[in-house]
């Protein structure tokens, strides 16, 4: 198992970060705020079932301000399991266990990590 | 009387999931129920504002920002008929927290929760509205809030408590002198007017360290505590 340090990266983990920043899907994947705020949830948390990644698209909006309603929710779970999550497992950046219902985020590269999780920093101005 | 209702109440299970960054303090002790499971779970740095999910019998009912649930703490209280944004994130979580079964309830938590009964009231304008603030006496405060409601709508107000003091003519408002029965009591129920939906109720039992009671949106139940309230006169 290697150990990435931060900033810096082996010459196998250059190559896999620079085959991701070639591929469209890669920057498709990221494309939508729902997905880059999934993300950065599980690279906090390893693994949380599709449910509590729902829950938690509601807990964002609910801190903007908008109510959210079962039928808000229910969207939620319905975009994350036929859109988000089937993309962002294509893009190899979560493993989703449809099975499970399970999602975890794969193993990322430290700048694509820093770059997900300054995105939905910078949501908050 | 008004016991089998809290007791039914107290069976619908809500759970209460708060995310948040550590343990937010005492909000499970704060949060005191009867019929309520409050569960804490972390949330990353990056992530949103503390929020809490409320579920009713398991199934998703909707969230609230943890600042909307600590505000159920220390609520605002304003007359009816005031209408400003922090009385709308109120009523969304007055609505998600309905049924739950408080315990420690106080005067001032009390007084803002009826007010949402007592503005919809008065926005709808026709329709029965029962109220018992256990002694007259503790009408008195609610005075002019009560002149707001009866003058120059149409709903009919039945105001009941103990005969302890001698409570103003108000129009539209008819005093009833409580025996006993519904002493213990704090409540208020809304028919609606021509729209059952718009039905609410609050009911709280006087207890040692605080009151006990909830609230309801649900128009069958509200008809069902009217209906006792009502059989009472």
């Amino acid at each position: 198992m290697m150990v990435k340090h931060e900033n810096s990266l082996d010459e196998r983990g250059r190559d896999e970060l620079s085959s991701r920043l070639a591929d469209d899907e890669f920057w498709g994947a990221l494309a939508g705020q729902p997905r880059r705020r999934v993300l950065t949830y599980l690279l906090d948390v390893g693994e949380a079932p599709v449910a509590e990644l729902a829950e938690v698209l509601g807990g964002w909006e609910a801190s903007e301000g908008t109510a959210v309603p079962p039928e808000r929710y229910e969207r939620f779970r319905i975009a994350l399991v036929h859109s988000h999550l089937p993309r962002l497992d294509e893009a190899d950046l979560v493993d989703y266990d449809r099975e499970n219902r399970l999602v975890a985020p794969t193993d990322l590269e430290e700048p694509v990590r820093k770059l997900i999780l300054d995105s939905v920093a910078a949501e908050s101005g | 009387m008004l016991d089998p209702f809290i007791e039914e109440v107290q069976g619908r299970r809500k759970r209460l999931r708060v995310y948040a960054h550590g343990d937010p303090p005492g909000i499970a002790e704060h949060l005191a129920t009867r019929n309520v499971t409050v569960e804490t779970k972390p949330l990353p740095a990056g992530g949103p504002d503390p929020f809490v999910t409320v579920l009713d019998d398991e199934e998703y009912a909707g969230v609230l920002t943890l600042a909307d649930v600590e505000r159920l703490l220390a609520p605002p209280i304003g007359e009816p008929g005031d209408l400003d944004d922090r009385s709308a994130a109120y009523g969304v979580m007055m609505d998600l927290l309905q049924e739950a079964v408080f315990t420690g309830l106080d005067r001032r938590q009390l007084l803002a929760a009826s007010r949402e009964i007592e503005d919809r009231a008065l926005r709808v304008g026709t329709g029965q509205l029962r109220v018992g603030f256990q002694s007259l006496s503790a009408f008195e405060s609610q005075v002019p809030v009560y002149r707001r409601l009866g003058t120059g709508t149409d709903l009919e107000i039945h105001v009941r408590g103990r005969p302890d003091w001698s409570p103003p003519t108000i129009e539209n408002v008819t005093y009833h002198r409580d025996s006993g029965s519904l002493a213990p009591f704090w409540y208020l129920a809304f028919d609606g007017g021509d729209d059952v939906g718009q039905s609410c109720a609050l009911i709280a039992r006087e207890e040692a360290d605080g009151y006990v009671g909830f609230w309801t949106y649900e128009p069958h139940l509200v008809g069902e505590i009217l209906g006792t309230l009502t059989s009472a006169e």
